[in-house]
């Protein structure tokens, strides 16, 4: 077991293999082995029980995968086809898993790219930064201003030029 | 309901996390980011955005129709890509139409890869438009043929999904002092007819591999009489007059239109085998920038915008074959373009090329009858 603590003091429990999907703890983990208490100074509890949600749900997918195929080179040729089909529908409740938890409010998404950024869980930051790019599809310039609550600092010539400069246009 | 606005996004991410982001959008919605502000426009433009994006093709289109060879393993289209590193063949074998023998080449737009062609001889002549790199192939309807054409161009929208076709032709008659105007629109999916063009503007003989150039909105061809512009939106015209040095009669035949820097450019060889380009810095007020001369011997070809240029000079009618026999130029495509001057020959001169950039995503346009044919 390992001890994580978020920045505003609260500690939390994991696996050593749920706290190794972050390079950064795994890297830490591989140096210097009697660690058992990271302090991690960039993000919040709210935020880390987010993530280690995320974690524990992708180790225990993985683990069960792995026990499925361990389950199905000893059973020999005759059952395979089960867990071939248990592996297919298991990938496809990660995904419908993955797509219910990062229905959050923005705030929440952004905090949730930074820590997946910081604590570098590549699966997350994936997830993440493709949900923001999710928002901004099939936006006009005008909503995702005031979406993503972006300033706009071009004089009314710049934009102009740009508009012309846009290669593709036509309209 | 009260909307709670977020904090500024450019604020809270750092610029690398952004840049994930935007990595994972669609050429369409890159396009929209570009007008956000000046910190996105600098973003998107990022070099590792682009080179993350869906799998794009650009180079130039290469087909060999009936009119350069009657093997058949011959006809086929190919996209030759010209990159930073080395160059390399993508071969479209996924549209029948492409490997017919009469298929010709109308146009190919400058962006998202639609090629416009024709099918057939002089009887029972076929109009389809269709995308290579997605496979996509749609007839569309015929313009009139009985006037002979002058000259093509077929423009994508923004969006990708729609576009619009120009057409010149000449009225049967000898007394050719004007041209007819039709304009293809895929919204409305019909051919409408454009106020006739009544000046005597002559397009190259071969049109067709004399490269236009589309900028600013316009189709741009480049004539004796100056460089005629057609409006795609508005759907006027007007000729831009070339400057001094260009209306020399002896240049003209080394002389193309191009784009530098995504701006409408002249480009002509010079009697000293010296390349002089002028860029047309304000386009809206028609004025030139200064004159800017390289000699495509030296280093400079290793600038990869320098080499697009050099392309463009190659494949234009008049010039391309006799540069390739100049030895000067036999480092260029050995060094940079990992051809012989000899595959390059075949290359190049073996069919239609085209300037040719394409995304993979499929025309909304083209998609309610895939393969008609």
């Amino acid at each position: 077991m390992i001890t994580l603590t978020s920045s505003d003091g609260v500690q939390f429990d994991v696996r050593e293999a749920v706290a190794k999907e972050s390079q950064i703890i795994r890297d830490m983990i591989q140096d210097d082995c009697v660690i058992t208490n990271i302090p991690l100074a960039n993000v919040n509890h709210k935020i880390l029980s987010i993530v280690l949600e995320y974690c524990q749900m992708h180790v225990d997918k993985t683990e069960m995968e792995v026990n499925a195929s361990k389950h199905q080179t000893t059973t020999g040729e005759g059952s395979s086809s089960v867990p071939v089909a248990l592996k297919v529908s298991s990938n496809k409740n990660l995904n419908d898993w993955d797509k219910e938890f990062i229905n959050v409010d923005l705030d929440t998404l952004y905090d949730l790219i930074l820590a997946a950024n910081y604590l570098n869980i590549s699966g997350l930051l994936n997830l993440t930064t493709q949900a923001a790019a999710d928002i901004i599809k099939g936006k006009t310039t005008e909503e995702i201003r005031a979406t993503f609550n972006i300033k706009n600092d071009f004089t009314p010539e710049e934009e102009a030029a740009i508009r012309k400069e846009n290669p593709w246009a036509f309209e | 309901m009260v909307a709670i606005t977020p904090l500024p996004i450019n604020e809270v991410l750092p610029e690398d996390v952004i840049v994930e982001i935007l990595t994972n959008l669609h050429p369409d919605d890159l396009s929209v980011c570009l007008e956000i502000n000046h910190k996105f426009n600098q973003l998107v433009n990022d070099p590792y955005v682009k080179s993350r994006q869906s799998k794009t093709l650009c180079g130039y289109l290469i087909h060999n129709g009936h009119n350069y060879s009657f093997l058949p393993d011959q006809l086929a289209m190919k996209c030759l890509e010209v990159g930073s590193s080395a160059s390399r063949f993508e071969v479209f074998d996924n549209l029948e139409i492409l490997k017919q023998r009469y298929t010709t080449v109308e146009a190919v737009s400058q962006c998202r890869g639609l090629v416009c062609c024709v099918l057939g001889g002089y009887l029972n002549r076929r109009y389809y438009v269709c995308k290579p790199a997605t496979g996509q192939c749609r007839a569309i309807p015929n313009p009139k043929l009985r006037f002979k054409t002058a000259a093509t161009a077929i423009v994508a929208s923004l969006s990708g999904q729609e576009f619009k076709i120009v057409r010149f032709s000449l009225p049967r008659s000898g007394r050719s002092l004007y041209l007819r105007c039709e304009v293809f629109d895929s919204r409305a999916w019909r051919w409408h007819r454009c106020n006739d063009i009544n000046q005597d503007i002559r397009f190259p003989g071969d049109w067709r591999r004399d490269g236009a150039v589309f900028a600013h909105g316009s189709m741009h061809w480049f004539t004796q009489q100056g460089i005629f512009a057609f409006n795609m939106h508005k759907e006027t015209w007007k000729l831009i007059a070339l400057p001094v040095e260009f209306k020399d009669f002896e240049n003209k035949h080394h002389t193309k239109i191009t784009l530098r820097d995504a701006k409408l450019s002249l480009v002509c060889i010079n009697h000293d085998d010296q390349v002089v380009v002028r860029r047309m810095d304000r386009y809206f007020e028609e004025e030139w920038g200064p004159q800017e001369v390289i000699c495509f011997s030296n280093a400079q070809i290793q600038d990869d915008s320098w080499l697009r240029i050099f392309i463009d000079l190659i494949y234009s009618s008049s010039f391309g074959p006799n540069s390739l026999s100049n030895y000067k130029w036999e480092g260029v495509w050995k060094d940079r373009l990992n051809l012989n001057a000899k595959d390059a020959t075949k290359s190049f001169m073996g069919g239609d090329v085209f300037r040719f950039q394409s995304d993979s995503t499929p025309c909304k346009a083209l998609q309610q009858a895939t393969s008609e044919l």
